[in-house]
C-alpha cells in the first residue's frame, strides 16, 4: 500500500509536458514488425457497435439472449477509452520470445498515474512497484503486464524494460520513423485505418500454431500458403476494418524457400461463374508436383491419411495409378457452388447448392475414359454400401447439351413413399468440355457450366481467389430455414425464439458482411493479398478485375 | 375396478401409518418415474399427497404439455425422413428432457425395450419413428391394444420377417418372438403353438410403411393356437393371448421388475398377475398400483436398479433442467451401451448390472465430465437451476440420498449456470449415482 501511494506521490509530480509525438517516432527501428492504427478510439467504437461484430457476438449459440458478450467488453474496456484518441503504434521483437513495445499518442496530457488507475479498475489485483527514473520518464513495473511509463505526449507500455528503455533513447537511436520504407508507405496509405510493414516471415515463424493441419488434404492445399507466408522477408499490410475489412498484404519472398508447386504466375481463364453463383474458389497448385514429392512434404501425422487416400483412388480408377492420373492433369483448380434446386422427383428435406470442381486435363481419350470408369466405379461403390444400408441406389443416366455428353446418376424413388431416396438433392455428373472436366453434384450445375466453359472466356488471371456472394448464401440459407431450426432445437435451443434467434445470428453475418473477396497473386518478388468484404465485392472481383486483367493483356500485346 | 390381490405387500402404501411421504418418498417416486425432476416439481408433488401425485404423474395429455415438447412431437415425422438415426435419436432424448409429464417417454422405453425391434434390419428411420409413435401413445392403455398395434407395426414386421411369412413358406419368427418375449414368456407355450401361429400371421406384411394383408399369402386352414381351434387368422392369436392367465404375470413381472425391484417370489408373481388382470391389463391403473404400494417404498425397494445410459442421462439432466445437445448425448448414451432405436438383439437391452463395466464406467465418467467442462463441450449443457437450491435436491434424486454432495471450494463456480453443471458432473463420479 505504501509503495503504491509513493509511486501515485511520483507519478503525480511527474512533468506534464505535453509534445507532438508520432508512435513510429518512439519505436526503435530495428523491430520485426510495426503496426499503426489511426485514430483507434473511433476503431473501438465502431467494432463494439458494429453490427457485423454484434452478429458474431449473437451468433455464438444464442449468446446474446443469455449475456451480452460486447456489452460486457465495452464495460470492462471503458476506463481506458479516453486513451485512445490518438494513434496506437505497436511494436513487435521475435527473438527468444516475443517483445512487445505500445506507444499511444497522448493529445490530452493524461498522467501515467490516472492511467495506471484505470487500468487498475480492468484488474483490481493488478499490482505496481519497482520504479525507475530514466531519461525523463518514469518506468512503473506492473506486475504480469511488463512496464509502463509517460513520455512526453506518449504513453507507453512494453513486455520487456530493455525495449521500453530503447524507445525512450529515440533521439539517439533511429526509430520507425526514420526508416525511408515506413515514410513511403506512410503517405500511400494515409487514409487508411491500419497501416503495418515488417519481416512478417520472421514474427511468423515464431506463432507455433501457424501451421497447416497435418493431414495430406491440407497440406496440398494450405501448405504452400503457410510457407509462402513464412518465407516472407519484408510485408506491407494496410486498409481498413471498419465499416467493413478491406486490406492489402503485400510480400517480398526469399523464392529459394519456396516448393515449385505451391506459387506460379500461371495465367488462367476467368472462372465459370453465372448469376446463381454462390461462391467461387480457385487454388493455383501444381498438384501432379505436389503427388511427385508427397512423401517428402506431408508430414508424419498425415501419413495414414494418404495411404488411405491412395488406396481409394487406385479403387476409383480401377488399378490406374493415380499418380498418372494426376499427371494428365493441368495444375489449377476450380471449385464453383450454385443455387440448384433441381433434381430429384420430390424437394428433399435439406437443400444443398451445387459443388462442382473444374480442372484442365491433358486433351487425350485414355485419360477421359479413365475418368469415366472412375466415375462408374464411384456410383458402383454407393450402390454397394446402399444394398447394405438399405438405402436407395443411384441409376446412371446421359445428357446430351450442346453436343457435349453429361454423365449422371440418380437416387431412384424410395418405393416406400414415392420420395427420393436420399435426404439431400445430389445427383451426382461429370463432363468434358474439351479438356476441361466438370465433376459435380448437380447435373443442373454441370448443365450450365458446359455451356459457359464453350464460351470464349478471354480475360486471364493469376493466383488463388475466393469469391463468396453474400446473397445467395443467403438465399440457400433461407431455402434451410425449417432444418436449421430443427437442427438448433435438437442441440438444445429451449424454443423456437432462441433457435430463430441463433439462426438470425448467422444470417446476421451473411448480410451484414455481404461478398467476400480473397484474393492472392503473385507479383515479381512476392505476392500480393487482398481481402475485401462489402456488398458488391463479388461483381467487382469477378467482372472489373477481370476486365482490367483484359485490358493490361491488350495493352501488353 | 376391484383390487383382489390379498399379498399385503400390494396394499397401498398409507403415509403416516406405513411410513412418511416426504422428500426422500418423492425423490424415489420421481426418480423411478420421471427419472429426475426439479426441486420446485418434487415441492409440488410432495404437497399433492401420494394418490393425487400419482395421478399427476400419470397424466398423459398432449394438449397440456410444455410448448417444447409439443415442438419436438411436430419435428419428428420431419427428422424422421432424414433417414439419420442420431436425429431421430435425439428428438426422443429432447422429448424427455422437456415433458411436463415424462413418465409417459419413460414408459415408451420400456415398451422399446420390450418390443424391442433396431434399425440396424428395418434400416428405415420413419418405420421406426412410427413405432416409436405407438409406443409413446399406448404407454399406459390397455396392453392388447398395443400389442395388436405392434403386431401390424411396419418396423416390426419387417424387423422379425413377417413380411416373408407366406402359406407356402411360414416363417415363424414372429410367431415366436410373439409368444417368448412379447406376451406370454417360456414354458407357457408349445412349439406346436408357434408353428400353428406363424401360419395364422401369413399375409401380414408391409406395403408402403403401411400394414397390408396379402390374402392371397394367407393360409386359410384350420389351425390350434393355445386351445383355440379353427380357421384362425393374427387377431384369433392376439385374443387366445389376452386371455391366457399367464400373459397377465409375465407382462405384470416385467413392469415391475423395471419401476419397482428386480427380485420377485412366486407369491408376489402370482399377486401381480392378479393385479394385472384386475386392472383389465392396463398399464396406467397397474402402475398407479404398484408405485403406491407398500413394497414400492420398502428400503428394500430404494437404490436397487441399475440406471440405464438414458435413464442416467435424463435423470441428471432433468435434475438440472438443463439444456443441451442432444445430438452428442445421444452419442453418449451409444459410449454407455445404450443406442437408441439399435437394441442389441430381440431380447432388448440386457439390463441390470450389466450397465456397469469397465468400459461403461469410463463412459458415464467421461459424461460427468462432459457435464463439468460444460460450454466449452459440444454438449454445452446449460442448466437454469441455481447451485445453491440444487445441492440438497441432487443428493436426494440423483443418488437416493445416499451420498453428501459438497463442491470442493477451489472448483467453486464464477457463474452459478456453470456451477450447478458443475455439480452434478462431479456426481457422476460417484458410485451412488448409478443405482436409482
Amino acid at each position: 500500500m505504501l509503495s503504491r501511494l509513493i509511486t501515485y506521490l511520483i507519478l503525480a509530480s511527474a512533468a506534464a509536458t505535453v509534445w507532438g509525438q508520432a508512435p513510429a517516432e518512439m519505436v526503435p527501428a530495428d523491430v520485426d514488425f510495426y503496426l499503426e492504427v489511426r485514430n483507434p478510439q473511433a476503431l473501438y467504437d465502431q467494432l463494439l457497435e458494429s453490427p457485423i461484430y454484434r452478429a458474431l457476438d449473437l451468433a455464438e449459440d444464442g449468446k446474446l439472449s443469455r449475456d451480452d458478450g460486447l456489452a460486457k467488453l465495452r464495460k470492462v474496456m471503458a476506463p481506458l477509452r479516453p486513451y485512445l484518441s490518438g494513434r496506437l503504434g505497436l511494436g513487435i521483437r521475435s527473438r527468444k520470445t516475443f517483445k512487445f513495445l505500445a506507444v499511444l499518442e497522448n493529445p490530452d496530457g493524461h498522467s501515467l498515474e490516472d492511467f495506471i488507475k484505470r487500468v487498475q479498475q480492468i484488474d483490481p489485483d493488478l499490482k505496481t512497484g519497482d520504479i525507475e527514473e530514466y531519461r525523463e520518464a518514469r518506468l512503473v513495473a506492473v506486475e504480469n503486464l511488463g512496464f509502463l511509463a509517460r513520455c512526453e505526449a506518449t504513453l507507453l507500455w512494453s513486455s520487456d524494460r530493455f525495449l521500453l528503455r530503447r524507445a525512450l533513447r529515440r533521439k539517439t537511436g533511429a526509430t520507425i520513423a526514420d526508416r525511408e520504407d515506413w515514410k513511403q508507405l506512410a503517405a500511400r496509405a494515409n487514409k487508411d485505418q491500419i497501416v503495418a510493414m515488417g519481416r512478417l516471415g520472421r514474427v511468423l515463424a515464431k506463432l507455433e500454431k501457424f501451421e497447416a493441419p497435418p493431414n495430406f488434404l491440407a497440406t496440398m492445399m494450405l501448405a504452400g500458403v503457410v510457407k509462402e507466408l513464412k518465407a516472407a522477408e519484408f510485408a506491407t499490410l494496410h486498409g481498413r476494418l471498419i465499416p467493413l475489412p478491406d486490406l492489402t498484404l503485400e510480400t517480398r519472398h526469399d523464392a529459394s524457400k519456396l516448393d515449385d508447386w505451391s506459387s506460379s504466375q500461371r495465367r488462367h481463364l476467368a472462372m465459370p461463374i453465372g448469376p446463381d453463383t454462390l461462391a467461387a474458389i480457385r487454388i493455383d497448385r501444381d498438384f501432379d508436383a505436389f503427388w511427385r514429392r508427397r512423401h517428402e512434404l506431408v508430414p508424419e501425422a498425415g501419413t495414414q491419411e494418404l495411404a488411405e487416400f491412395t488406396q481409394g483412388m487406385n479403387v476409383f480408377f480401377s488399378g490406374f495409378p493415380f499418380a498418372d492420373v494426376l499427371a494428365a492433369t493441368k495444375p489449377g483448380l476450380e471449385l464453383i457452388i450454385e443455387d440448384c434446386q433441381s433434381g430429384p422427383s420430390a424437394r428433399p428435406d435439406i437443400k444443398l447448392p451445387g459443388f462442382a470442381l473444374v480442372f484442365d486435363t491433358k486433351f487425350d481419350d485414355k485419360v477421359r475414359d479413365r475418368f469415366r470408369v472412375a466415375f462408374q466405379t464411384a456410383i458402383g461403390i454407393v450402390n454397394a454400401g446402399a444394398a447394405e444400408e438399405g438405402r436407395q441406389p443411384m441409376l446412371q443416366f446421359s445428357k446430351d447439351v450442346q453436343g457435349t455428353q453429361i454423365l449422371a446418376a440418380r437416387f431412384l424413388d424410395d418405393p416406400r413413399d414415392g420420395r427420393s431416396g436420399v435426404s439431400y438433392n445430389i445427383v451426382p455428373a461429370m463432363a468434358f468440355v474439351g479438356s476441361r472436366l466438370i465433376v459435380a453434384t448437380s447435373v443442373e450445375l454441370t448443365e450450365r457450366l458446359v455451356v459457359r466453359l464453350k464460351k470464349t472466356r478471354q480475360r486471364s488471371e493469376t493466383g488463388d481467389l475466393m469469391m463468396i456472394r453474400g446473397k445467395r448464401l443467403d438465399a440457400i440459407l433461407n431455402l434451410n430455414h425449417e432444418a436449421l431450426v430443427d437442427q438448433q432445437l435438437l442441440e438444445g435451443a429451449a424454443s423456437d425464439e432462441e433457435a430463430e434467434s441463433n439462426i438470425k445470428g448467422l444470417l446476421g453475418i451473411v448480410r451484414e458482411f455481404g461478398d467476400l473477396v480473397l484474393r492472392r497473386q503473385q507479383t515479381d518478388d512476392g505476392a500480393r493479398w487482398r481481402l475485401v468484404v462489402g456488398a458488391k465485392a463479388f461483381e467487382k472481383a469477378a467482372f472489373k478485375s477481370a476486365a482490367k486483367a483484359d485490358q493490361r493483356e491488350r495493352q501488353a500485346r | 375396478m376391484l383390487f383382489t390381490s390379498n399379498d399385503h405387500r400390494l396394499k397401498p402404501y398409507r403415509p403416516g401409518q406405513d411410513g412418511a411421504f416426504g422428500r426422500a418418498e418423492v425423490a424415489h417416486l420421481l426418480g423411478r418415474t420421471e427419472l429426475g425432476a426439479t426441486a420446485a416439481r418434487a415441492a409440488k408433488i410432495e404437497a399433492l399427497g401420494l394418490s393425487q401425485a400419482l395421478d399427476n404423474i400419470l397424466a398423459f395429455d398432449d394438449a397440456k404439455e410444455s410448448a417444447l415438447y409439443r415442438r419436438h412431437l411436430r419435428l419428428g415425422s420431419r427428422i424422421g425422413r432424414r433417414q439419420e438415426l442420431s436425429l431421430l435419436q435425439a428428438q426422443w432424448l429432447q422429448r424427455f428432457l422437456s415433458a411436463r409429464r415424462p413418465l409417459r417417454e419413460h414408459l415408451a422405453l420400456f415398451w422399446h425395450d420390450h418390443f424391442a425391434t433396431s434399425n440396424f434390419k428395418v434400416k428405415d428411420t420413419v418405420a421406426m419413428q412410427i413405432q416409436n409413435e405407438i409406443f409413446r401413445l399406448g404407454a399406459a392403455g390397455p396392453f392388447d391394444e398395443l400389442l395388436e398395434k405392434i403386431a401390424r407395426d411396419p418396423a416390426m414386421l419387417t424387423w422379425l420377417d413377417n413380411d416373408s411369412n407366406t402359406k407356402v413358406s411360414p416363417n415363424e419368427n414372429f410367431a415366436r418372438e410373439l409368444f417368448e418375449l412379447f406376451s406370454l414368456g417360456l414354458g407357457n407355450f408349445d412349439e406346436r403353438d408357434v408353428k400353428e401361429s406363424a401360419r395364422a400371421f401369413t399375409g401380414w406384411g408391409v406395403k408402403a410403411r403401411r400394414f397390408h394383408f396379402e390374402a392371397t399369402q394367407h393360409d386359410e386352414n384350420p389351425k390350434f393356437v393355445l386351445d383355440r381351434m379353427g380357421k384362425l387368422d393374427g387377431g384369433d392369436v392376439l385374443a387366445a393371448i389376452a386371455e391366457s392367465g399367464a400373459s397377465d404375470r409375465f407382462v405384470a413381472t416385467k413392469l415391475f421388475r423395471w419401476f419397482v425391484r428386480p427380485d420377485i417370489d412366486e407369491t408376489l408373481a402370482a399377486a401381480l398377475g392378479q393385479l394385472f388382470a384386475d386392472c383389465e391389463r392396463c398399464t396406467g391403473p397397474f402402475l398407479k398400483r404398484i408405485l403406491g404400494s407398500r413394497i414400492f417404498f420398502e428400503p428394500a425397494s430404494r437404490a436397487v436398479l441399475f440406471r440405464s445410459p438414458v435413464q442416467l442421462v435424463v435423470a441428471v439432466l432433468r435434475t438440472l433442467n438443463a439444456n443441451v445437445n442432444a445430438i452428442e448425448l445421444a452419442k453418449h448414451c451409444r459410449m454407455m451401451g445404450q443406442d437408441l432405436f439399435n437394441p442389441p438383439s430381440v431380447e432388448g437391452w440386457k439390463g441390470g448390472r450389466s450397465w456397469i463395466n469397465s468400459s461403461a464406467l469410463v463412459a458415464r465418467q467421461n459424461f460427468g465430465q462432459a457435464l463439468i467442462e460444460g460450454e466449452a463441450d459440444s454438449l454445452k449443457a446449460r442448466s437454469r437451476e441455481e447451485t445453491s437450491a440444487l445441492k440438497p435436491w441432487v443428493s436426494a434424486i440423483l443418488t437416493g440420498g445416499q451420498a453428501a454432495i459438497d463442491t470442493k471450494p477451489e472448483k467453486a463456480p464464477r457463474l452459478i449456470g456453470e456451477g450447478s453443471t458443475r455439480l452434478v458432473g462431479e456426481c457422476l463420479f460417484m458410485s451412488q449415482v448409478h443405482l436409482f
